[in-house]
């Protein structure tokens, strides 16, 4: 019944990356979305941004949106900031509920996310 | 996978508001079978013409009492089933989920939200979404089984 989840990383700059994630994001998403490397180690190669793309994403339980919080967390240990986008407004809503976006910033679109990492980095 | 769905018993002329249906689903306890119910039911509303965000909220808590059901209550256990009846009465829509575990106090759950992230496992926020979507919640027992009662204004 369960759509079967994957992350696939893509390495925008030098400064982040991002997780195409697909599939149903619930309990099942836990093994291959936080144990694919150590969260709370960094990112890959220094990078400081995060960007999940939640648009292949039809469904999220809170057993996903928990697995949500603990990765966006281990970015306050990790030196990273999460952002995500592909989010539906009911969706958006839950994320509020629970206090995700106190570390999961929502943005409508990819191109508004890689602006802003310019504009936090100091990049013209 | 066994469905068992009845139909929809129409009980008047139409599918207008002030009709009633009702409806029923038996799931094995397996993650992902939530899915069956919370797809019928968005059709069921839509259908009703419930306004998106309020469907939205509907399915989900339903979902998750339907998750609660088939993880918490028959622990994963294939031989166990979920049942869930829905009547749908006019403006109001009421559902109980049983499951052949023991049950649970539905209190609602301190909000000290840090608390909750910094736990290993921040699990739980499912009984969150119940509260705050359903307009009553009750808790009960009948011919063995436990069952969460969940009603749903749907056209406030």
């Amino acid at each position: 019944m369960e759509q079967t989840f994957r992350a696939d990383v893509r390495y925008l700059s030098s400064l982040s990356m991002a997780l195409d994630l697909q599939g149903d994001l619930t309990k099942q998403a836990e093994q291959s979305l936080l144990l694919m490397r150590p969260w709370q180690e960094g990112l890959d190669e220094g990078r400081t941004y995060l960007i999940l793309n939640l648009t292949q994403v039809p469904y999220i339980n809170s057993a996903g949106i928990a697995v949500l919080i603990r990765l966006s967390r281990a970015g306050a240990k990790g030196g990273f900031l999460t952002f995500g986008y592909g989010i539906t407004p009911h969706y958006e809503k839950l994320f509020r509920m629970v206090g995700l976006t106190e570390y999961l910033t929502i943005y409508p679109d990819e191109h508004a996310i890689v602006e802003r990492i310019a504009a936090l980095d100091g990049s013209p | 996978m066994e469905i068992m769905a009845e139909g929809y018993r129409k009980r008047g002329d139409g599918m207008a508001k002030e009709d009633a249906c009702s409806a029923s689903w038996r799931l094995r306890s397996e993650f992902g079978q939530e899915k069956i119910v919370t797809a019928e039911l968005a059709r069921l509303l839509t259908q009703q013409r419930v306004r998106a965000e309020r469907r939205e909220e509907v399915v989900t808590a339903v979902g998750e009492a339907c998750l609660n059901a088939l993880e918490h209550g028959n622990r994963l256990d294939g031989d166990r089933p979920v049942e869930v009846r829905m009547i749908m009465t006019g403006p109001s829509c009421t559902f109980r989920i049983y499951d052949e575990g023991s049950g649970f106090d539905f209190s609602p759950l301190p909000e000290d939200q840090a608390a909750r992230h910094g736990q290993a496992d921040p699990r739980g926020w499912g009984l969150l979404f119940i509260s705050s979507f359903a307009d009553r919640i009750r808790v009960g027992a009948e011919a063995g089984r436990f069952y969460v009662e969940l009603m749903f204004r749907l056209y406030e």
